[in-house]
């Protein structure tokens, strides 16, 4: 997919964003953001609960527009959402009155797709994401694992260029979300698309990426930018490879230093 | 009128003047403009149910969870997709529950209307019967009356159970 171009797929450029409290100045929540994100590459925003992370990537999405600055995507300005950009959220956001298949098809539906085009798609997404079985299950009959995995094939079938997730797995158990991360990265691996994933996770972030972006504490900025040199396709294995740690250490030190995690717990 | 901010503002006042006036004080006023035949009937009967439904219904639009509405939207729905294949599937509960209500208000109201001015009917029997002091044709009227009640309220509820099957409920 990637020509080869030096082009970044998505960059923002100079984002600042307030949400207006009410009162005289509101919160800043993101200053003058510029960030680059590479074609086909795997990025994740890294930062604790309210650094302006979710923020940043629904500006990303066009689900919130920025006070200041601009999202480019493929070098032209992109403003609201539309079908380049595919999001999976935090929250469950399976519809709970369509069945598996039907949640696939949503976004097919919307894009015109003809019935014997999306009735393959649904069935090759389906497979990929280990649902077969399930088709005509409504997502009260699933687990939260199996409802993320439906919220990934709906956006993986109707092939947005650019797949944005927020802490999608974070409200699943350890055991799940490990799995999840490799069932991400392989799906990844066979069909390459950007990704801006949203994360607190440190071993999470190493993990899946190809750069880590560590954000500041609020006002948000990115602080300073990680290449994770592991090799790919990644396997479970590695996060207690030395290399993880060493990578893990560094990365922690940034976090201690921007955020005093240590001086403030007890 | 949950939806589009244009309907909500010419409706709203429409429906909110007309909300508190119980439906049967309309009948009189009917009963002058259109006589005792069906037509005031129905009008009164159709005031009485869109009243007590629409307010459920408008609630229940206005309810769509936002993160399945912003999901949508991501995938590319426009506006009226979004009314269509969002708002309204998330606030069917709302509606089916609204028609349950407005059955009931309907029954009553025909009943009721049946009872002051009506040529047939179960209502016009009972105050026919009261004229000749049929006290068991009134007790009659009365168990009737409850049994359709009954049996409207349930087709509705089990249609209701099978359109809302996909709802994650308290009880199996």
């Amino acid at each position: 997919m990637s020509n080869g171009s030096s082009l970044p797929k998505i960059e923002c450029e100079h984002i600042s964003h307030i949400f207006e409290t009410g009162e005289d100045q509101g919160t800043v929540a993101l200053q003058d953001v510029s960030l680059q994100v590479r074609d086909c590459e795997f990025l994740c925003l890294l930062g604790p609960s309210g650094c302006g992370k979710t923020t940043l990537l629904r500006i990303i999405a066009g689900l919130v527009d920025p006070t200041e600055g601009m999202v480019l995507l493929d070098g032209q300005p992109s403003m609201g959402p539309d079908a380049d950009k595919g999001m999976v959220f935090q929250r469950d956001a399976t519809f709970p009155w369509l069945t598996v298949e039907q949640n696939v098809e949503y976004g097919l539906k919307l894009h015109g797709y003809g019935r014997t085009e999306r009735e393959s798609i649904i069935r090759k997404y389906i497979q990929l994401v280990g649902l077969t079985g399930f088709e005509k299950a409504y997502p009260k009959e699933l687990s939260g694992g199996m409802r993320k995995r439906v919220d990934i094939a709906r956006t993986y079938a109707y092939n947005p260029n650019v797949l944005l997730m927020d802490e999608p797995f974070g409200s699943l158990d350890l055991f799940t979300k490990t799995r999840m991360q490799a069932e991400l990265l392989d799906l990844w691996s066979q069909e390459r698309k950007t990704v801006v994933f949203v994360t607190h996770d440190l071993d999470e972030a190493i993990f899946l990426s190809d750069r880590v972006a560590v954000m500041s504490k609020r006002p948000g900025r990115i602080r300073e930018i990680f290449e994770i040199p592991l090799p790919r396709p990644r396997i479970v294995d590695m996060k207690v490879s030395e290399e993880f740690g060493a990578i893990r250490r560094q990365l922690w030190e940034q976090f201690e230093e921007e955020f005093g995690v240590a001086q403030t717990s007890h | 009128m949950g939806w589009f901010w244009l309907a909500d503002a010419v409706f709203d006042p429409i429906v909110e003047l007309i909300r508190p006036v119980p439906p049967l004080a309309y009948i009189p006023l009917m009963i002058l403009w259109f006589g005792i035949d069906e037509t005031p009937k129905i009008l009164v009967i159709t005031i009485g149910a869109f009243v007590s439904c629409i307010i459920n219904v408008v609630a229940g639009v206005k309810n769509t969870p936002l993160v399945y509405i912003e999901a949508a939207r991501t995938m590319g729905a426009k506006n009226r997709d979004l009314f269509f294949t969002i708002a309204l599937p998330a606030a069917l509960p709302y509606i089916l529950t609204g028609m349950r209500v407005a059955l009931a208000t309907a029954w009553a109201i025909l009943v009721a209307s049946e009872l002051i001015a009506a040529q047939r009917g179960l209502g016009f029997m009972m105050t026919n019967a009261r004229r000749f002091v049929r006290t068991d044709s009134i007790i009659v009227g009365i168990i009737c009356i409850g049994l359709l009640a009954f049996v409207m309220d349930r087709a509705i509820r089990y249609i209701n159970q099978r359109m809302t099957g996909w709802m994650e409920r308290r009880e199996g």
